[in-house]
């Protein structure tokens, strides 16, 4: 009866600890060892996941294979094949995932060090874009306040000139019938001296001759304000050495010339009131079309640059963004080194989880690896 | 009520004569002395007195007194 239980026991033994299964099971190890590395070299958290996973299932294969080993210390020679077999894979194992828990931890560190440097200089080149709306709209609203300040200096100096040019057109035309009155004001003080000289011989001879009346009052009318007094004296002058006849005559037709001056000068004022109002209003209509045209294009200016200024801080918001994923990645690396580090040497798992905590992502590689350092102890 | 309507309406239509007769006289030489009277310091001087460039009488033509009264009388008329 006991020797049929001892070899009951053995055929027992014998199947549970037959080498193919432990071989089979190392063999998947050392497979998903190296899939862990195909893992890690493509990215972070995920990478930590299956590494750690990795690591668990090879202690947990591992301890199996030594409590089996340990039931199957009885010195059969398959079981401690079989057992010797999987220590080999669980070293090569531990090896492999040691490797690719440094490249990994390389790798992320390298990954981390271009997303920091690109993320800087992302938001660098953010905040320069940001700083050149900024001045953008300053000189757009400088733009803007120049344009007014602009437009209001060029209206006041198209009115400047406008008036400028209607007093030098006025002086220019005074000048000239001044010119005109100065020689004709000479001819009239010949006229007049020799009238004078032969002014009682005139008032005398109360012949005086009509057509030299004509003349007088010829130059009256073209006579300026400062000058037409002259004339006119000269007339009185005249009028005075006539006969009672020609005196009518010639006080009617100085009536007719002196209304006919005043109404010419009324109309020469009428005209150059409405040309420097309908100047004015030029001026005033343009100035006010391109105080419209700057504050349109003051706007417009203000709008680009605005929106010019929101994409700038969205896109630094996104480096900013971009930055965290990359310290995210620094993390999730270290969580992943920490995790398989965890499973060679338990210790280290609790490093990799402290720097797992840091990042979004990094922090499940930490505790995953530290999940893994509590298996392997 | 009336009275002060027709007031009032005299008022205006004296206003509106005073404006345009100011208008008027801007340019107008009622003395004949070749000053208007916008800047005839002396308006009313007489016919035969010779004037400066202020309108004013610097010298007086020996007229008698008769042609004076004529002269006058002319310009009274077609004033």
């Amino acid at each position: 009866m006991r020797k049929i239980n001892l070899t009951a026991a053995a055929v027992m033994a014998v199947l549970l600890l037959s080498g193919n299964l432990a071989a089979a099971e190392a063999g998947t190890g050392s497979d998903r060892a190296s899939t862990s590395e195909q893992t890690n070299q493509a990215g972070g958290g995920t990478a930590g996941r299956s590494q750690t996973e990795v690591s668990q299932q090879n202690s947990d294969t591992s301890s199996q294979q030594v409590g089996t080993d340990e039931e199957k210390s009885s010195g059969n020679t398959p079981g401690h094949n079989a057992m010797s077999r999987a220590a080999v894979t669980a070293e090569a194992g531990k090896q492999a995932a040691a490797e690719t828990a440094t490249q990994g931890i390389a790798a992320g560190q390298q990954a981390a060090e271009e997303g920091m440097a690109a993320a800087s200089n992302a938001a660098q080149q953010g905040m320069q874009s940001a700083d050149e709306a900024m001045g953008a709209t300053d000189t757009s609203t400088a733009a803007g306040e120049n344009g007014e300040s602009t437009q209001s200096a060029e209206s006041s100096t198209a009115a400047g000139d406008t008036s400028d040019t209607t007093q030098n057109g006025t002086r220019g035309s005074t000048a000239k019938q001044g010119e005109t009155e100065n020689t004709q004001s000479s001819e009239t003080q010949t006229k007049g001296s020799q009238t004078d000289k032969g002014g009682k011989a005139q008032a005398e001879t109360p012949q005086s001759d009509l057509s030299q009346m004509d003349s007088l009052i010829a130059q009256y009318q073209q006579a300026s304000r400062q000058k037409a007094y002259k004339v006119m004296n000269e007339i009185k002058a005249q009028i005075a050495a006539m006969n009672r006849q020609q005196q009518q005559q010639a006080i009617a037709d100085l009536q007719a010339a002196v209304q006919a001056k005043s109404a010419q000068v009324q109309a020469k004022m009428n005209v150059q009131e409405k040309a420097v109002k309908s100047k004015q209003q030029q001026t005033h209509a343009r100035a006010q079309a391109k105080h419209s045209q700057a504050k349109s294009r003051a706007s417009k200016a203000h709008s680009r640059a605005r929106s010019h200024a929101n994409s700038a801080m969205s896109a630094i918001s996104g480096h900013k963004g971009s930055g965290n994923a990359a310290l995210g990645a620094i993390s999730s690396f270290g969580g992943a080194g920490g995790g398989l580090a965890g499973t060679a040497a338990g210790g280290m798992g609790g490093i990799g989880g402290d720097n797992g905590g840091m990042g979004d992502s990094g922090g499940m590689g930490g505790g995953m690896g530290g999940g893994g350092m509590g298996g392997g102890f | 009520m009336k009275r002060l309507l027709f007031l009032l309406t005299l008022f205006g239509s004296s206003l509106l004569w005073a404006g345009s007769s100011h208008h008027c006289s801007a340019t107008a030489d009622r003395d004949l002395d070749g000053v208007p009277d916008r800047y005839d310091r002396c308006p009313n001087t007489p016919f035969f007195a010779l004037v400066n460039k202020n309108g004013c009488t610097v010298k007086k033509l020996k007229v008698s007194k008769k042609r004076e009264k004529e002269v006058k009388r002319i310009l009274s008329s077609t004033h």
